[in-house]
């Protein structure tokens, strides 16, 4: 029960990790995005280059986004293979 | 599938799909308003499913998941009330446009001109807040369907609504924690299967994501039973 205990307090603090970082990740794209940037440009080309850098800037926290997001479907391969090979089921 | 896979799986796909959608779009798509206005919901859909994943550990915590399963009952057991709600409003908003659209006052002009300033104005009066409106010449059948309507939503429905909320607490102040118990067992459970387990297949279940990256070298080699063992 103990270590059912430490395994789901590990769970959790994972759990927490990953929702603070796509929090992140959601509050840079509110921040990088939103109207008042663009407004800086008076010409559509300046807008244009404006969003082109933030898009680039925005790549960046996609590439730490789908490495968290292709982690939790590794943890379903995990369970397929878990339930292929070993002998109790889950 | 546990409820916490299924959210694994939920929220890695909206993500992936997210980051490759707006990872891949053009800055005039951005500058597009309406393409920024579907942007912007689908981030929204998005960090809400990722933090309904993380809600979901709740169920497990016995303090918290009692208050999250009321929550849910709560939710549930109101739906039906909320389909009668929805009809009435619907009923009485029809009866208001109906009736005093055509009226010249401001009053009348600003919350009685199309179907949703009216259904606004009729939430306004189900949540008690309704100021005195001057509809001209409709003063008085304005004033009687007033009446009639806060009389049936905000002291009968809305009490009502309350009552609900009420007795499902009740409920699951006595009932609650064998509800939560249910999910802790499903929880532990899954994990206590997997400590029993010796053939090394045990450290696939036990390392959440994201710590699970450092099992690839294991998945890889998964199909080798010896291997396995050994690399466990």
């Amino acid at each position: 029960m103990q270590s059912v205990q430490i395994i789901f307090l590990k769970d959790f603090l994972c759990a927490t990790f990953i929702v603070c970082m796509f929090q992140y990740i959601n509050y840079s794209y509110l921040n990088l995005f939103t109207e008042r940037r663009f407004k800086e440009g008076s010409t559509y080309e300046d807008k244009l280059q404006v969003v082109t850098q933030n898009l680039e800037t925005y790549k960046q926290f996609n590439f730490i986004g789908t490495i968290m997001s292709i982690s939790y479907f590794l943890n379903f391969l995990c369970r397929i293979i878990y339930n292929s090979f070993s002998k109790k089921k889950i | 599938m546990d409820i916490w896979l299924i959210f694994d799986c939920l929220a890695g796909g909206v993500n992936i799909l997210a980051f490759n959608i707006i990872g891949s779009s053009s800055a005039a798509d951005i500058l597009n308003v309406q393409t920024k206005r579907f942007f912007d919901y689908y981030m929204i859909v998005v960090l809400m499913i990722s933090w309904l994943r993380f809600f979901s550990y709740f169920l497990v915590m016995s303090k918290i998941s009692k208050i999250t399963l009321t929550l849910f009952m709560m939710l549930k057991e109101t739906a039906y009330f909320m389909m009668i709600l929805i009809c009435y409003l619907i009923l009485m908003t029809t009866v208001f446009a109906t009736l005093f659209r055509d009226s010249d006052t401001d009053d009348a002009v600003e919350y009685y001109h199309s179907i949703f300033t009216t259904l606004r104005a009729l939430v306004d009066y189900f949540l008690a807040n309704f100021p005195t409106k001057e509809i001209g010449a409709y003063n008085t059948s304005h004033s009687i369907l007033y009446i009639i309507h806060v009389t049936i939503s905000n002291i009968f429905l809305l009490n009502f609504l309350v009552a609900i909320l009420q007795t499902v607490y009740d409920i699951m102040i006595k009932n609650g924690d064998f509800y939560a118990i249910e999910y802790q067992y499903i929880f532990i459970t899954k994990y206590m299967k997997a400590m029993e387990d010796d053939t090394g297949y045990d450290k696939l279940i036990l390392f959440p994501p994201p710590l699970n990256f450092l099992l690839i070298p294991m998945i890889l080699v998964s199909p080798w039973r010896n291997v396995i063992k050994g690399l466990s």
